[in-house]
C-alpha cells in the first residue's frame, strides 16, 4: 500500500515511553509471540527476520507461580478472528527471571515483560525483582501489567474493571520499578474505559495499551455445548479492529495518557488507523499466529514513507 | 492448531514427563504424531488442578 502523506513518523526511530526510549513503534502483542525467543532462525524471501524493525516484544504473560494453563481445546478459529482460552500457561516468574530474561538480553530482543497477578503487592514484588535482575539489561525496556485477561476463572471478580484496583496495581509497580516504561493493558469489556485509563495514569503508568481481547463464546452444534471447556475466551483478530479503534479514540480524547493501540492489526493499513487517532505505538497480535513476520512487515511497509537521509 | 511454530500454546497435549508427572507438549513442535504410551490420556479435557483458583 501507499503510505499517506499525513503519516510522517519513522516507525523504527526511538519512541519515548516514560523513562525509556524504545527502538520503534511497531511491537508484538503479549501472548502472540511467546517470550521473544522463538522464530530467530527463520527468514523469508522478502524480510530478514520476524524481529526486523520490531520496536518491542511484549512477552507472554508471566505470573508469580508457573501455570499449566487451561485444558484443550484452547482455540476456536472463526472467519474473522480467534477465541482463545490458553489460561496463562507460563514458566512462572522465577524461571522467567533466571532463564528467559538473560536469554532475551543475549539475543538483543527489545523486551517489555507482561505480568499478571491477583493482588497489587504481587505486582510490586515482581517489579522489585525485575528492578534487581534487570539492572544490567539494556534491552529490558519495561513492563506491561495484564489487568484484563478474561480467560482466567476469578470467581466472578473482574480484576481489571475496577479503577481503584487498577490504580493500586500501577502504584505498586511504579514504586518498585522507577526506571523502566510502565504500561497498563486495559480490557475492552467495560462500559467506560476512560476511568480505567485515568486510574492507570494516576497510579503511575507511562502509557496504556488498548485493547485486550473481547469476551467471546462459541457453541459446538454437535453437542450443544460451548466449544471451550471454560465456556468463555478472549476474541481477537481482524473482527475487533473497530472496537479497538473506538476504545483508543475514547482514551486519547478523554484521558491524558499516551496510548498504545492493539487489536486487529493485519498489516500497515490497520496500524495507520491507530496512529491517525494519536496512538504512540501499536502492537501486532493475532496476525503473528498466521504470519511470524506480520509485525516486521508492518514496520517495513510504514518505513517506506521515511525520506532517505541526505 | 493456532500459530504452528510454537508461540501461542494453543495445541498442547498432556504427556508424561518421565518423573511421574505431566507436562504440556506442543503438537506443532513435538507432534503432530505422538507415541500413544507417552500420552497422559486421563488428562485430556480435564481442567488443571488450579482451575478456578487464584493465580498465585
Amino acid at each position: 500500500m501507499r503510505v499517506p502523506d499525513w503519516f510522517v513518523l519513522d516507525p523504527c526511530a526511538p519512541v519515548r515511553i516514560g523513562p525509556r526510549d524504545l527502538p520503534g513503534r511497531i511491537w508484538t502483542a503479549s501472548g502472540c509471540f511467546a517470550y521473544g525467543l522463538s522464530g530467530h532462525d527463520i527468514g523469508s524471501e522478502d524480510i530478514a527476520s520476524p524481529y526486523a524493525g520490531v520496536g518491542a516484544v511484549v512477552t507472554k504473560t508471566v505470573t508469580p507461580q508457573p501455570r499449566p494453563g487451561n485444558p484443550m481445546p484452547r482455540l476456536v478459529e472463526l472467519s474473522c478472528g480467534v477465541i482463545n482460552s490458553i489460561g496463562l500457561e507460563n514458566v512462572g516468574f522465577a524461571a522467567f527471571v533466571e532463564e528467559v530474561l538473560p536469554a532475551l538480553e543475549a539475543r538483543g530482543v527489545p523486551t517489555v515483560v507482561s505480568l499478571a497477578a491477583t493482588r497489587p503487592e504481587e505486582f510490586g514484588r515482581m517489579c522489585e525483582e525485575l528492578y534487581r535482575a534487570g539492572r544490567g539489561c539494556v534491552h529490558f525496556h519495561g513492563v506491561e501489567l495484564n489487568l484484563s485477561c478474561p480467560n482466567i476463572a476469578e470467581g466472578g471478580h473482574d480484576f481489571g474493571s475496577d479503577p481503584d484496583t487498577v490504580r493500586a496495581c500501577l502504584a505498586a509497580a511504579r514504586a518498585a520499578l522507577p526506571d523502566r516504561a510502565l504500561i497498563a493493558k486495559l480490557t475492552p469489556n467495560v462500559a467506560r474505559i476512560v476511568p480505567l485509563a485515568e486510574a492507570a495514569a494516576a497510579g503511575g503508568a507511562d502509557a496504556v495499551a488498548a485493547i485486550n481481547t473481547v469476551l467471546g463464546l462459541d457453541v459446538d452444534l454437535r453437542t450443544g455445548q460451548p466449544v471451550l471447556p471454560r465456556r468463555f475466551g478472549g476474541y481477537s483478530g481482524p473482527a475487533i479492529l473497530p472496537i479497538a479503534l473506538a476504545k483508543v479514540d475514547e482514551i486519547v480524547r478523554g484521558a491524558g495518557v499516551p496510548v498504545i493501540g492493539v487489536g486487529g492489526i493485519e498489516g500497515a493499513a490497520e496500524a495507520l488507523k491507530f496512529f491517525a487517532l494519536g496512538a504512540v505505538a501499536v502492537q501486532v497480535g493475532t496476525a503473528q499466529m498466521r504470519d511470524p513476520f506480520a509485525a516486521a512487515r508492518v514496520a517495513r511497509d510504514l518505513r517506506r514513507s521515511v525520506p532517505v537521509a541526505g | 492448531m493456532g500459530c504452528g511454530y510454537g508461540v501461542c500454546k494453543g495445541c498442547v497435549v498432556p504427556v508424561w514427563n518421565g518423573e511421574g508427572g505431566v507436562r504440556n507438549a506442543m503438537s506443532c513442535e513435538e507432534g503432530p504424531v505422538f507415541d500413544a504410551a507417552g500420552l497422559a490420556w486421563d488428562r485430556f479435557q480435564r481442567a488443571p488442578a488450579n482451575a478456578g483458583k487464584e493465580l498465585a
